[in-house]
């Protein structure tokens, strides 16, 4: 069933068992009511009949039979009868006369009222002291009220449901389209868009409703989607020509001197070209590899603790190894004074790799120039600052450079595949931390790693 | 008695040397105060409901407030307390009940650094410069073109 005629039908239901309720009680309490108040106008007749006919006052007789007649209007089917109480008495004849229950006197003697109906005759009995003596007054008489307006209201009340319940149908379908209106808009705008047309948006017209924010979520899916195929084909480009390249110069080579018989240098001299291109290919495929496992969320890395200052350090003594020109400074001076706050939940190795990655490209990238790394600690982060005088990155390219093999068009001069920074914010991101780029063209770089803190208490 | 120190803020990074400087010339723990200009809203809502935190809230941004974080960790043994008060006085007299209110005993404020104010905020240091305690003046370096200006690389580098 379609959410449109399931909300339909829930709101119907909720409407007609209103309306029932509603009619089941006016029905039920006008009743009770009705029901009630004609066994106190039979019992008002009772203590008036029995002082006229039984009392025998010469002056109240008169006027007792004027308020009959004047006020009291003779009930259909009304009658009276009298039972003189005497010790002893069971009046179990009287009740099998009238074709009444014997509790019905048993409750009239005991409590000095009772009631009965049967059918659409009612009863009611009273005890009367009068002056010649105890009597029994039991008073009956068609509900005429009970038989005709009763059956009118429930007359009314069936034919009014009926009625309200085909207006509740007809707005509930109406509602529930109206409700679901957008949301077929939506689907049919979101139709249109195929791989072929990432490009098309929904307009997105409300701003602060539910429709409006489910627009902007699928908006905001586009762009990302879009961005992921862009992504992938610039690598698929940019991984072949990495490849490509190195590939191209061992064929090359192996060609020219496989072509007429050489002397020994020149061998040596074409075979080392060649090992060195395919050393260079072997650590491309290395890197991408290590790029895959550390994207895959799936592989599960242990974890310990990790000092950040300690990392640093390490990180600096490794740059040292590897390029001695560096000139990497580790600032302290925002360093909190607790090392508990320096102390992060992470994997040693794929951080020293990434903070490596991070640094070296400091150092490629601005000649060797000063680079300054600065650490401090906010209360539930680590924040590790790298700062270089390099090239820059153009604010164009800025978006691409987390994407495998993108090198920034300033970086032609300087060796490197493109691996590292992407590398890099896929470690940062295992760690749930943050990698941040800033960066103006010929005024350098400052990238700003974010970890969040171990709580690793001292000691 | 405990140095309470006043600092003008526009809630930029940059305005935190003055905090920094502060901490780095304290030798006993230091109370400080930062104090930021804004007219009392003209919206009888707000006047009713509306606190000094929600202000503040309203005002600062994540970046500041890990800045703030970060100096506070950095100087934890020299800062005793830390706060941040909205002034929306308009006399001079206004601005020394506020000083007397807050104990304060000392003011730092920039030699050449002006306060960026926008919106509802004016800048308070004319206020801090009339005043009877004799502000001190600090001068820093301004960094205009590095790329992490406005960052909160920016408090590390300065």
């Amino acid at each position: 069933m379609k959410t449109q005629t399931k909300i339909a039908l829930i709101f119907f239901l909720i409407l007609l068992s209103t309306i029932m309720v509603l009619s089941a009680s006016v029905y039920f309490f006008t009743t009770r009511y009705s029901f009630t108040d004609f066994y106190k106008r039979l019992e008002i007749r009772g203590v008036v009949t029995a002082r006229a006919e039984l009392d025998h006052e010469e002056a109240n007789q008169t006027v007792l039979q004027e308020v009959r007649e004047l006020h009291l209007e003779k009930l259909p089917e009304e009658k009276e009868y009298f039972f003189k109480i005497e010790p002893g008495h069971s009046f179990e004849a009287e009740a099998a006369q009238l074709s009444l229950p014997k509790s019905f006197f048993s409750t009239l003697l005991a409590t000095g009222s009772a009631t009965h109906q049967m059918g659409d005759i009612f009863f009611t009995g009273i005890r009367y002291s009068g002056k010649a003596g105890d009597y029994l007054v039991i008073v009956s008489a068609a509900n005429y009220y009970s038989t005709h307006h009763l059956a009118y209201l429930r007359n009314i009340l069936l034919i009014g449901i009926v009625l309200a319940s085909a207006v509740a149908l007809f707005v509930a379908f109406v509602f529930s389209r109206q409700v679901f209106t957008p949301v077929k808009e939506i689907t049919d705008k979101v139709k249109e868009i195929s791989s072929q047309s990432l490009h098309l948006r929904l307009e997105s017209g409300r701003v602060n409703d539910e429709i409006g924010e489910l627009e902007t979520t699928f908006n905001n899916m586009l762009d990302r989607l879009e961005t992921a195929f862009e992504t992938q084909n610039n690598f698929i480009s940019n991984a072949s020509h990495e490849l490509s390249t190195p590939l191209t110069t061992i064929i090359g080579e192996a060609e020219v001197t496989l072509s007429k018989s050489r002397s020994e240098t020149e061998y040596v001299e074409s075979l080392t070209t060649i090992l060195s291109e395919a050393e260079r290919l072997e650590k491309i495929t290395k890197s991408l590899l290590f790029l895959a496992q550390t994207g895959f969320a799936g592989k599960a890395q242990k974890f310990d603790k990790v000092r950040v200052d300690q990392l640093l350090w390490d990180v600096k003594s490794t740059i040292d190894k590897i390029n001695p020109k560096n000139k990497v400074q580790i600032n302290t001076s925002l360093m909190p004074e607790s090392p508990e706050q320096l102390k992060i939940k992470g994997n040693e190795q794929l951080l020293h790799l990434a903070l490596t990655n991070l640094v070296s490209n400091a150092c490629k990238y601005s000649h060797n120039k000063p680079v300054t790394v600065s650490i401090g600690a906010a209360d539930d982060k680590v924040i590790i600052v790298i700062k270089d005088t390099g090239v820059g990155i153009p604010d164009a390219e800025l978006k691409f450079i987390y994407d495998p093999f993108f090198r920034a068009s300033n970086v032609t001069e300087y060796e490197g595949y493109g691996i590292g920074l992407p590398l890099a914010r896929n470690i940062v991101r295992m760690h749930t931390g943050e990698l941040l780029v800033v960066s103006k063209i010929n005024e350098g770089t400052t990238v700003q790693v974010t970890f969040p803190i171990g709580h690793y208490s001292l000691g | 008695m405990k140095r309470t120190i006043l600092i003008p803020t526009d809630f930029s990074i940059e305005s935190l040397n003055l905090f920094k400087y502060a901490a780095q010339h304290a030798q006993e723990p230091l109370n400080i105060v930062l104090v930021h200009g804004l007219h009392l809203s003209d919206s009888i809502f707000d006047l009713l409901f509306r606190t000094r935190a929600d202000s503040v809230s309203k005002l600062t941004n994540p970046d500041f407030e890990d800045a703030c974080r970060i100096l506070r960790n950095k100087y934890a043994s020299r800062i005793n307390s830390f706060r941040i008060e909205i002034f929306s006085g308009v006399t001079q007299s206004a601005f020394q009940n506020f000083l007397e209110g807050n104990r304060i005993t000392e003011i730092l404020i920039p030699k050449t650094y002006t306060l960026r104010v926008s919106g509802k905020s004016f800048d308070v240091l004319p206020y801090l410069r009339a005043s009877k305690l004799a502000p001190q003046e600090v001068e820093w370096k301004p960094i205009e073109n590095a790329p992490e200006r406005n960052q909160l690389a920016e408090i590390f580098l300065t």
